[in-house]
């Protein structure tokens, strides 16, 4: 860990403190948000009542195992469920006064993507059209949203690109296959903050690149989240990467939102018994190998998940009501210290 | 006209920033130029080579179908030029002078050796001498496939023109629409219309629009009356004429049907890139994203197929025009085979095998053009 | 091979165009090999039934020269199917032996053999076709399938080839050549099962494009058959005496091109049912 990320990570969570109800208005509120899937075996859940506040200049990280519903959580805030999945309940609203975001029209969607909310995609080596150069999709992009001339678009590409380290007379004009992993996913990075966005959505943006460019893009993100003030959500499975930069963390499983808190306090007294489960099967640089203990089981068939809490089949502090119970808040809601909230209401006895 | 538009616009921008990234940057940027340079003026040259290569491919299958052409004629069944030469002695003429006309009529001098005769055919037929038509008699074969030429080419120019064009804008709209009525309709009329061949579509329309109602003309490409001039009159009764080959052409098998399902096929592709989602993430316009980043990037592998069919469509041409009396080189080269006209038969098949491989590598340029990814070497 | 019968009725179901397609492929079939027994064929001339319209005797009525239209269609069927299967068969060979020979060997011999199966492939094949019928002095099935094999086999080859070069550098070849497995175990026993499907799909390509070249062929009336070939009726009905003339007789016209169009379409119907079963992957959207 370079000394210059962890200080300042440090600094600005004392900085912000730990309640996300400082007071200023969420960028995002999430309202029991429901992502439903129809498939041929029946209906599935992937987000089940996710309720989240996102705030800006604040960096949250949502972190959980593969399948776990964050990357479809992440494309529920732009309302960009891909078929056959849809927005079953909740609200996302966004800004003040709140606009829902499931309610949006058509057109008003478009304008809203991107200049509101914008992503970087998980895996950047395709999100570029291939057979255009960068500036002209640059261009594209800028001018979807605003009338401005072609030439002042590429003036904030370039101003981008060079926020990213990147040499706009060489990205500019080249086509997507002429850059490498790591430049095109910095690329990807500058698109997003085109427009300047309010909230700025990672999935996973480190997790195809090499160590090397993952430090670089990590560096730029922090310096960029300091001169912009957005909003960041960063999901990644990678618990060391969110232990590091991230403000505030929420750990899903199967759909749900089981813990949330700041960062410090989760990782160092985690409530929710998944996530003493995940930190404890992390390696430790310092510990014993054996100290790493795997977590029983697999994680539930999300078409016919268990009535009450989804982790019940594998938790050491499971009873009958956590089986059956379905009126276990879905999301995590037990309000432990300010701001740090579990969905179980064993945590106690963990 | 894109890359010198912004290239230029991006290095005026003076940026003297803050340290280490400006300097970087600018020391970047000189080297890159030089580097720019020299990248450039290699590309040229491989592009060269690459289409040298291409030309000189294309030279070879022509010469070889030449040299199988020369030997074809020589072989005649019942050594036609033997035929010809008995039928001349009949009408009466000296062996001598019948020999000296089989001469003139097949090109070649018959008391030379095989070799010798076979550099006077490729010296002829370099110069485009393809000799003289046996049924046409005097008439050189180049004449006849010189104004034959034009009206195929127009034949299969504008069919592959409107059935490409028609059939790729349905294909995407197909592929856009994938689970709706409309798409499911269109894909079943494309695919049964490509399976009926050309000739009997042209039959259907030429009993109906031609023979029982004579709406439109049944044969020949312009009305025989009139004189080929650039007059409103004659095009338009060029035009008139081309109607219902074309629609034939167009409708059957290797017409639109062809290019809406390849067409739809390759859109469907592309539809599941990331970089569509992406876009549309991006908030980009509907339009803009199918015809910029769908249409584009589906249309590359559907003009491959253009190389392939430019062969087949001509082939099916034959039948057009012979069914509608259209005199192009489909046309000829049907009629000198009936009448067993070598001459002709082998001039109109090297002119269409000569056509079709400039055609394909025509198309095959084309294609390294329009994609960037393609690196020639 | 049980099991691929299965998976055959399993794509049928799935895919009830696949169904029609073989039956109607069936049927004329049967037509073809038995109809003669029941539809005889009287090529005698009947003045005194000319151009007729559909009757209880004649079900689709007479042509030009008295003669039943349905039992000329019936009848034409058995040189159309002839000369469409030993097409499709003799170029399959071909192509096979070209392919297989091309792709085991490499080398020169494949050199060789890919510049000419490439000549082949850049020459529009009908005009050659076209050419050809020039140079055949006798006439029937034989010359015919000749004629249309040549110039049919190149695409197939190339497919073959190129699955052969990459089958050999898959694992199970090396297993069986460093079990010493002779040469023919492993091209009959492991190389060929993995081209069936290329060869399927090819064959029935090749039938397709036969009946469709023969047809158009005898249409231009350059390939002397019988006049109860189907391309041969339409011949005569676009320039012989009446047919386009009497509304009567449109049948004369319009059933071999029924005839045509249902064996293209039957055709190629299977072709798609053959590439739903063979490739897995399709079958999953």
């Amino acid at each position: 860990m370079s000394a210059g990320v962890s200080t300042f990570g440090q600094a600005h969570l004392s900085a912000t403190a730990m309640s996300p109800n400082s007071g200023s208005t969420p960028v995002m509120q999430i309202e029991e948000l429901t992502v439903r899937y129809a498939v041929p075996r029946g209906q599935l859940d992937a987000v089940d009542r996710v309720s989240l506040e996102l705030h800006a200049g604040e960096l949250i990280g949502l972190v959980g195992e593969s399948g776990c519903g964050k990357s479809t959580l992440a494309y529920a805030l732009m309302n960009m469920v891909p078929e056959p999945g849809s927005i079953a309940g909740g609200r996302v609203l966004f800004g003040a006064p709140g606009v829902d975001v499931t309610k949006l029209t058509r057109e008003q969607l478009r304008r809203f993507r991107w200049k509101e909310v914008a992503m970087v995609f998980q895996s950047a080596l395709n999100t570029l059209n291939p057979v255009m150069r960068v500036g002209d999709q640059v261009v594209d992009i800028v001018r979807a949203h605003e009338a401005v001339p072609a030439a002042e678009a590429l003036d904030r590409g370039a101003e981008g690109l060079r926020a990213v380290r990147l040499d706009p007379n060489r990205v500019l004009q080249a086509f997507p296959h002429e850059l490498s992993g790591g430049m095109k996913q910095r690329v990807s990075l500058m698109l997003a903050l085109l427009l300047r966005p309010k909230l700025l959505i990672l999935d996973e943006p480190t997790t195809a690149l090499d160590v090397l460019s993952q430090r670089a893009v990590l560096a730029i993100l922090t310096e960029i989240q300091r001169s912009l003030g957005l909003a960041m959500l960063f999901i990644t499975h990678d618990l060391s990467l969110i232990a590091e930069i991230s403000d505030r963390v929420g750990v899903m499983y199967a759909g749900r939102l089981v813990e949330l808190g700041p960062t410090r306090e989760v990782f160092r007294s985690p409530r929710h018994p998944y996530t003493k489960a995940l930190l404890k099967a992390v390696p430790s640089v310092t510990g014993d190998i054996d100290a790493m203990e795997v977590i029983p089981g697999m994680p539930p068939d999300l078409v016919s998940p268990p009535a009450g809490c989804r982790f019940s089949p594998r938790c050491p502090l499971a009873n009958e009501r956590c089986v059956v119970d379905p009126t276990l808040a879905a999301t995590a809601s037990k309000e432990i210290d300010t701001g740090h909230l579990v969905a179980c209401h064993n945590w106690e006895h963990g | 006209m894109r890359s010198r538009h912004w290239r230029e616009h991006v290095q005026i921008l003076p940026r003297k920033s803050k340290g280490q990234l400006s300097v970087a940057a600018a020391g970047a940027a000189a080297t890159l130029d030089s580097v720019d340079h020299i990248r450039r003026r290699r590309e040229f040259f491989t592009s060269v080579s690459y289409v040298g290569r291409r030309l000189v491919g294309a030279i070879l299958v022509i010469y070889a179908v030449i040299t199988v052409s020369f030997f074809m004629v020589r072989l005649m069944p019942g050594s036609a030029a033997d035929i010809i030469r008995g039928e001349l002695i009949q009408q009466g003429i000296s062996p001598e002078a019948a020999d000296a006309q089989v001469s003139a009529i097949l090109g070649i001098d018959q008391s030379d050796s095989l070799l010798a005769q076979y550099f006077d055919y490729l010296v002829n037929t370099s110069q485009g001498d393809f000799g003289t038509s046996i049924v046409y008699t005097g008439r050189s074969v180049s004449s006849i496939l010189l104004e034959a030429l034009p009206w195929t080419v127009l034949l299969v120019g504008s069919g592959l023109l409107i059935s490409f064009a028609i059939g790729t804008s349905l294909g995407l709209t197909a592929a856009y629409t994938r689970r709706s009525r409309k798409a499911g309709a269109l894909t079943v009329v494309s695919a049964v219309m490509n399976t009926i061949p050309n000739y009997v579509i042209g039959l259907v329309l030429l009993y109906f629009l031609a023979t029982t109602h004579q709406i439109f003309p049944a044969s020949g490409t312009y009305n025989p009356n009139l004189t080929p001039q650039l007059s409103l009159e004659f095009i338009g009764s060029v035009l008139w004429h081309l109607v219902l080959p074309l629609t034939a052409f167009v409708l059957g098998a290797g017409g639109f049907g062809h290019w809406m399902l390849t067409m739809k096929a390759s859109t469907t592709g592309v539809l599941g890139d990331d970089y569509i989602s992406a876009s549309v993430a991006r908030g980009l316009r509907h339009r803009r994203i199918a015809t910029a980043y769908v249409g584009r990037n589906a249309l590359l592998p559907v003009v491959t197929y253009l190389a392939l069919s430019v062969g087949y469509l001509f082939g099916g041409a034959v039948f057009i025009e012979n069914i509608f009396g259209y005199q192009g080189l489909g046309y000829f080269l049907v009629s000198s085979v009936r009448q067993r006209d070598y001459p002709l038969m082998m001039g109109c098949f090297n002119l269409i095998i000569i056509a079709v491989v400039l055609a394909n590598v025509v198309v095959d340029l084309l294609y390294v053009r329009l994609d960037p990814r393609i690196k020639v070497k | 091979m049980i099991a691929a019968v299965g998976t055959g009725i399993a794509a049928l179901r799935r895919y009830p165009g696949a169904a029609f397609g073989v039956v109607v492929l069936s049927v004329f079939t049967a037509t073809a090999l038995f109809a003669d027994r029941f539809f005889p064929w009287n090529p005698m001339i009947h003045p005194d039934r000319t151009l007729q319209g559909p009757s209880w005797e004649h079900i689709l009525g007479t042509d030009y020269a008295g003669r039943d239209i349905f039992h000329s269609l019936v009848h034409g069927t058995r040189s159309v199917m002839e000369i469409g299967a030993l097409t499709a068969v003799v170029s399959t060979v071909i192509a096979i032996c070209v392919g297989m020979i091309s792709g085991f060997a490499r080398g020169k011999v494949d050199i060789v053999l890919m510049r000419i199966t490439d000549i082949f492939l850049t020459i529009p094949s009908l005009p050659l076709i076209i050419v050809l019928t020039a140079y055949v002095q006798s006439s029937g099935v034989f010359a015919a399938v000749a004629i249309l094999s040549v110039t049919f086999w190149a695409g197939l080859a190339r497919a073959i080839r190129a699955q052969m070069l990459t089958l050999t550098e898959r694992d199970f070849v090396e297993a069986a050549r460093v079990l010493g497995l002779s040469r023919r175990h492993i091209i009959f026993r492991e190389m060929l099962p993995n081209l069936v499907p290329f060869i399927a799909i090819g064959f029935i390509g090749f039938f397709t494009n036969a009946i469709f070249a023969a047809v158009g062929l005898s249409l231009l009336g350059l390939l002397p058959l019988d006049s109860s070939n189907w391309g041969q009726m339409l011949n005569i009905a676009i320039n012989g005496v009446g047919a386009l003339y009497s509304t009567d007789t449109v049948a004369y016209l319009v059933a071999p091109i029924i005839c045509i169009v249902l064996i293209q379409l039957a055709a190629v119907l299977c072709t798609r049912w053959l590439e739903d079963i063979f490739n897995p992957r399709i079958r999953a959207r």
